[in-house]
């Protein structure tokens, strides 16, 4: 049909399909913003080769995130210990996310695998952008509600350059109500935006090596001060 | 004449010891098609429920979708076409979730339709369709759990079968329609409408549209791409309109014919189980 498959759970796509699978799934994403899959495969397809390589490179010359390029680690189940990390004391980063796990009653295997991404190294950067948009709300102290995704597909946007976050954000923010978009407009956005622009690149940090740490201390290193100590 | 010996040429050495043929032979299983996929023919009857076990939910919707509202105007030409006597008893296999049966029911104000499918959750969709039709008589339904390749029913029961986009699904065509034999009177007919062989002109257009578009479709309508890979790929597999007339014609049925529909997208193949 179209190139050859990469990697075990790869789809590739020929150009139709590829713009035929953007438009659905946006279309289907902003209609119905519970359909993960749709959401994923917007943000995948929309994801384009310079885009994805640009935050590569970015990446790249962190030295963290160049390790993580390198060693390509993975947060799911087998590489997550739930018990470990409910046993943290509270406050810390691994109890925040046992926490927030246990509040959606999900576990890191529940994001969709990124399917439509024809290139091994920005495979990576996808997937890893989607393992950690979990940790990406806890450091922020955003919740999962609709003005919480905004605010944290804003700093993304902001942070990544991915179109998806960029239009997720624009949006999903006209969908929200008078009261929560007076917040957005006046509170969340004007301090998500210094946030994304003063804080490190996210994606280049390697959470996984923190959770013992108090989570105002990851906030320090990352230079996030919250929105509540404003 | 060629000494025998030389008849052994180009086989390896390691495969002319006989013996070795004869039981790769036996443990060899006997394998059909999924779509383009090869499976063994006790995995596909599987399969194919698992497809539509997925789908039944979104089937309708999907149907709308990908022929773009076309598949009920073929559905209403083949039923329009259908010679219903008084008082019959109709077959419809495959029938899910009751788009011929609700039309034959319209057609034929005396027609009693015995709808059967192999998947109950088609069936499920089909009945509760039934029930909120409002001009649809649930008295002259009988919803039947089956296999076409081994009905359940009587033999010279039925005055019609009916089986519409169902047959290319099953392992074996021609044991669905030995079995529709079987089970239809003298002089009953059997109709059939199902994917075909497409006319050449159009078949890039198709294919495109078939291998680029359906499967999307799938993906963002039922979150479901691989069913309807499958679909696109169970058409390309099925007999063309003549080699499935032969099939009927050998399991017995006279005044064997086909039409296609929209330049061989689907065809109706039609016949007849000689009075005797």
């Amino acid at each position: 049909m179209s190139a050859p498959k990469l990697y075990a759970a790869h789809i590739p796509l020929n150009p139709i399909s590829r713009l035929l699978l953007g438009i659905g799934s946006a279309a289907a994403a902003i209609t119905d913003p519970k359909r993960g899959d749709m959401v994923a495969a917007m943000g995948e397809t929309t994801a384009l080769a310079p885009i994805l390589e640009n935050l590569r490179k970015r990446m790249d010359s962190d030295v963290v995130g160049r390790r993580l390029l390198k060693e390509k680690p993975r947060i799911s189940n087998e590489t997550i210990d739930r018990k470990k990390l409910a046993a943290l004391p509270v406050g810390t980063l691994g109890k925040a996310y046992s926490e927030f796990l246990e509040r959606l009653n999900t576990s890191p295997d529940a994001r969709p695998t990124v399917k439509y991404i024809d290139n091994l190294e920005h495979l990576y950067v996808m997937q890893r952008y989607r393992e950690t948009h979990d940790f990406t709300h806890i450091a922020l102290e955003q919740k999962t509600n609709m003005l919480g995704e905004v605010t944290v597909k804003y700093f993304e946007g902001i942070q990544y350059g991915l179109p998806m976050c960029v239009t997720g954000g624009i949006f999903g923010g006209a969908r929200l109500k008078t009261k929560n978009r007076q917040e957005l407009l006046e509170r969340n956005l004007p301090w998500v935006v210094e946030q994304a622009t003063n804080a490190r690149l996210f994606l280049a940090f390697d959470w996984e090596n923190h959770f013992e740490k108090p989570l105002a201390d990851v906030q320090k290193e990352l230079n996030v001060v919250p929105l509540k100590d404003l | 004449m060629k000494r025998a010996v030389n008849i052994l040429k180009n086989v390896p050495k390691s495969s002319r010891n006989l013996r070795q043929f004869s039981s790769a032979a036996e443990s060899q299983k006997k394998t059909t098609h999924f779509g383009f996929t090869d499976v063994d023919e006790t995995e596909k009857e599987k399969k194919v429920h698992d497809v539509f076990a997925n789908v039944a939910k979104k089937y309708d919707l999907m149907n709308d979708a990908m022929s773009m509202g076309v598949h009920r105007l073929w559905k209403d030409y083949y039923v329009g076409g259908l010679q219903i006597p008084y008082n019959a008893k109709i077959l419809d296999m495959a029938g899910g979730t009751g788009d011929i049966a609700f039309r034959l029911l319209r057609h034929s104000p005396t027609a009693k339709v015995t709808v059967s499918d192999i998947n109950q959750p088609m069936l499920d969709v089909g009945k509760e369709r039934a029930q909120s039709e409002r001009d649809i008589q649930t008295s002259r339904l009988e919803w039947v759990c089956a296999n076409a390749e081994q009905m359940p029913f009587e033999s010279n029961t039925y005055d019609l079968f009916t089986m519409s986009f169902g047959i290319r699904n099953c392992t074996h065509p021609e044991k669905v329609v030995r079995e529709a034999f079987r089970v239809l009177k003298p002089g009953g007919q059997l109709t059939i409408l199902e994917f075909s062989e497409v006319n050449s002109t159009l078949k890039p257009i198709y294919d495109a549209y078939s291998f680029n578009v359906i499967p999307v479709l799938g993906e963002i309508l039922a979150s479901d791409r691989s069913s309807y890979q499958y679909l696109v790929e169970s058409i390309r597999k099925f007999p063309n309109q003549d080699a499935f007339a032969q099939i009927i014609r050998e399991e017995g049925f006279e005044h064997v014919r086909y039409e296609n529909l929209t330049l061989g997208v689907c065809s109706i193949h039609k016949g007849t189980k000689p009075r005797k």
